[in-house]
């Protein structure tokens, strides 16, 4: 098992540049481990990682040298990972704080290399910027384009109405 | 990359995990995010709504229901909390309730004031409205007075209604106050009033005139034609939205929640709580009225032709005003409850229920005791249990207080109305009952019934009763022999006079005819022979009782008969031993 451990890949980033990392570290990736299963003979080839640049598959691979050891992803985790939004543990609010055009290629990044710890930790750090935030905080944190009628804002302000315990 | 940019099924994958209440902040940012938001939005915060019977609740609900978030919708709740300005009716009934309160006080001479009264009331519910005035002098208590006093400006305007039903309609309730002081100047009222702002003076005016005028049911019909031509399926019913004071002072909120527009009506003034049971008689008219709701709910959802597939009820019991619509007399939510189940019966006496109803009744009953009653007419099947609210987490099971199921008169009603052989599975657990009823209801299931799970029952009979129809062993005779069981769970039923003798055994499953047949015949050898199973940690905590050291003492005598070389070396011998030495014990006053 050991030699399958410390064997070296090669991943190609969408810019070309080709970065060498243990297999058990890009397996956190379902994308890689599906495609070394299907290639058979790891190692030989390098695989190509097309949506990824070198900048964001390097933090991607950071990320998942920190967690390698992670028990595997269970099946369906989405009922419990909801509850607990604020829950992300120490390192990874660490290695969230980047500037949101990181963030959210990171978020691509996990989605497609179908990392799905990452993905959560992506989304919940995103969603913990929204968290108590009025409409306006949310535009301006986002710098989002407020794209409303008065008359629209209104019926939408009617309809949050409906929602309340008032 | 930004937020605006990502692709929609990983803004979704963000708006999972924002926080309930953030969504409706997260819909007012920009076009794209309320439209990828709104399904969150729909699905997390408006599929359990609650509405009260105020114009600007209702309003809200015919509003949501006919646009297209009302296809989130998945339960519609009803708070049963009014400000209903009491009836002539209900002032006399009360006056009569009171009366009956303090008779054993009374001298004679003051029953007789009270005849006179009640005399004289009732001749001014047939005499005409403009000698209202009059009637106030011969009422006694200072509350009762004020709501008959109100009753009156009501009265007067509902009249006005009759005659001139648009220009009293759009009356200031205001006017209608300013008017009954003028007519009032004459009386010595004034006293009284101090108890009762004005701000409640209108606002139970307003909802009374908002419930008589039965707008509340057009709007209530309005939203489930909405919901029906959007195709919605919701369960309905309706709660006490009340708090339950324990004995400690601790608030129980079990089933507590605010209405939709509560802040509203209120002004924020009330602080969602009803007083207890006495509030009858409290001056602001608030009060708990679920059969007015429950009347409101069935007659709305039949002018809309909307099937109700799912009915839950939450309530807190005695907290209601005995009094309903339907002419002063208390109807029995149950008597109606199950009518449109529109059950038929075979000709073999079984009864077939309309499929696909879900009934759910909660309870809270004056024991701080939370009743859950569920029955489902498509799985035919009877579901009991209550919780004691009260009780600390260690406590023991037996020593917990638990609801009574069994005749007419308690939850068991329900399930007797639904008629005989009507289920398949009954599930009681931790519940009360009298043999009797327990016998008479499982031997009016026993055609149908197939499956049955009894667990924490305490079972009440007589030990020394001489007739032998209504002994435990005739219980367990019955479910051997006289029942079609194919499966039985039996896990602590109890004496419920002496909680720590047991009939039958624990944490029995039987999956088998065989098993339950073979498993109760064993049980029934015990109960013959008089060696049930004993709760010695109940015993044990049982202070009233000399507690351990004769757990210990007859312990040690049993051993004893076990070494003596008793023929009957069964473990269930100590048991019965020290269950007929704690018995003896226990019926001996210290």
């Amino acid at each position: 098992m050991s030699s399958t451990d410390e064997q070296k890949i090669i991943l190609v980033s969408s810019d070309g540049v080709n970065i060498e990392t243990a297999r058990i570290i890009a397996e956190r990736s379902m994308l890689i481990k599906n495609m070394i299963d299907d290639l058979g003979n790891p190692g030989e080839e390098p695989i190509p990682i097309m949506n990824v640049s070198e900048a964001v598959l390097r933090k991607v691979l950071e990320w998942c040298d920190h967690h390698k050891k992670d028990a595997p992803p269970e099946k369906d985790e989405d009922a419990e990972s909801r509850k607990k939004t604020t829950d992300i543990e120490e390192w990874d609010q660490k290695f969230m704080q980047v500037d949101q055009e990181m963030l959210f290629e990171i978020i691509l990044a996990a989605n497609y290399m179908d990392i799905k710890a990452l993905l959560d930790v992506g989304c919940k750090t995103v969603a913990n910027m929204i968290k108590g935030k009025s409409p306006e905080e949310i535009r301006k944190t986002f710098n989002i384009q407020n794209d409303f009628t008065p008359e629209e804002e209104e019926q939408i302000r009617r309809e949050n109405e409906w929602a309340e315990d008032r | 990359m930004s937020l605006s940019t990502l692709p929609p099924e990983l803004l979704t994958h963000i708006i999972n995990q924002v926080d309930a209440k953030d969504l409706s902040n997260l819909r007012l940012v920009s076009k794209n995010l309320q439209i990828v938001s709104t399904p969150t939005f729909g699905e997390r915060c408006l599929h359990n709504l609650a509405f009260m019977f105020s114009e600007y609740s209702l309003q809200h609900l015919v509003q949501m229901t006919e646009s297209g978030l009302g296809r989130y919708v998945k339960k519609i709740m009803f708070g049963t909390h009014v400000l209903k300005i009491k009836t002539e009716e209900e002032l006399a009934w009360e006056k009569w309730e009171m009366q009956e309160d303090e008779e054993d006080e009374m001298t004679e001479g003051e029953l007789e004031e009270l005849d006179r009264e009640m005399a004289g009331m009732s001749a001014d519910e047939d005499g005409d409205e403009e000698n209202g005035g009059d009637r106030f002098g011969h009422l006694e208590e200072a509350s009762f007075r004020a709501g008959h006093d109100f009753h009156t400006s009501i009265a007067q305007g509902t009249t006005g209604l009759d005659n001139n039903n648009a220009h009293v309609r759009s009356e200031d309730p205001e006017t209608v106050i300013s008017n009954n002081s003028r007519s009032r100047q004459d009386s010595y009222e004034h006293d009284t009033m101090p108890r009762l702002t004005t701000t409640f003076q209108q606002k139970a005016i307003t909802m009374t005139r908002f419930l008589d005028s039965g707008r509340h049911i057009q709007l209530m019909t309005q939203a489930f034609t909405n919901l029906k031509n959007h195709g919605v399926e919701t369960t309905l019913g309706f709660f006490d939205d009340a708090v339950l004071v324990d004995k400690t002072g601790k608030e129980l909120w079990c089933l507590g929640r605010k209405c939709h527009g509560f802040d509203q009506f209120y002004s924020g003034r009330l602080n969602n709580k009803t007083e207890p049971s006495s509030s009858s008689m409290s001056p602001d008219f608030r009060r708990l009225m679920p059969d007015l709701v429950f009347t409101s709910l069935l007659k709305a959802t039949e002018a809309a032709g909307y099937t109700v597939k799912n009915l839950q009820l939450d309530l807190v019991e005695g907290k209601s005003w005995p009094l309903s619509e339907q002419g002063g007399v208390q109807i029995p939510l149950e008597r109606w409850l199950f009518e449109p189940c529109h059950q038929k019966t075979t000709p073999d006496g079984i009864s077939i229920l309309t499929p696909g109803l879900e009934w759910k009744v909660n309870a809270v009953l004056e024991e701080s005791i939370l009743a859950h009653l569920h029955i489902s007419t498509s799985a035919r099947s009877l579901r009991f249990s209550s919780v004691d609210l009260a009780a600390n987490a260690e406590e023991l099971h037996a020593k917990r207080q638990k609801a009574y199921f069994s005749n007419l008169y308690d939850y068991g009603m329900y399930a007797i109305s639904l008629g005989d052989h009507a289920f398949v599975e009954i599930s009681l657990t931790s519940c009360s009952m009298d043999i009797v009823d327990m016998m008479d209801f499982l031997r009016s299931q026993h055609k149908s019934l197939r499956s049955l799970t009894l667990a924490q029952v305490d079972l009440d009979f007589d030990d020394n009763a001489l007739e032998q129809e209504h002994t435990p062993l005739a219980f367990l005779g019955l479910m051997r022999n006289g029942l079609q069981l194919e499966y039985l769970m039996i896990d602590e039923i109890r004496s419920a006079e002496h909680k720590f003798r047991f009939i039958g055994g624990r944490g029995n499953i039987w999956t088998s005819k065989k098993e339950i047949q073979d498993g109760l015949e064993a049980d029934m050898y015990r109960e013959e022979t008089g060696k049930y199973s004993v709760d010695t940690e109940y015993l044990k905590h049982q202070p009233s009782m000399v507690g351990l050291a004769v757990v210990d003492e007859v312990g040690i005598g049993a051993k004893r008969l076990g070494e003596d070389g008793d023929e009957d070396d069964d473990r269930n011998l100590s048991a019965s031993e020290v269950s007929q030495n704690m018995i003896h014990e226990y019926q001996m006053p210290p």
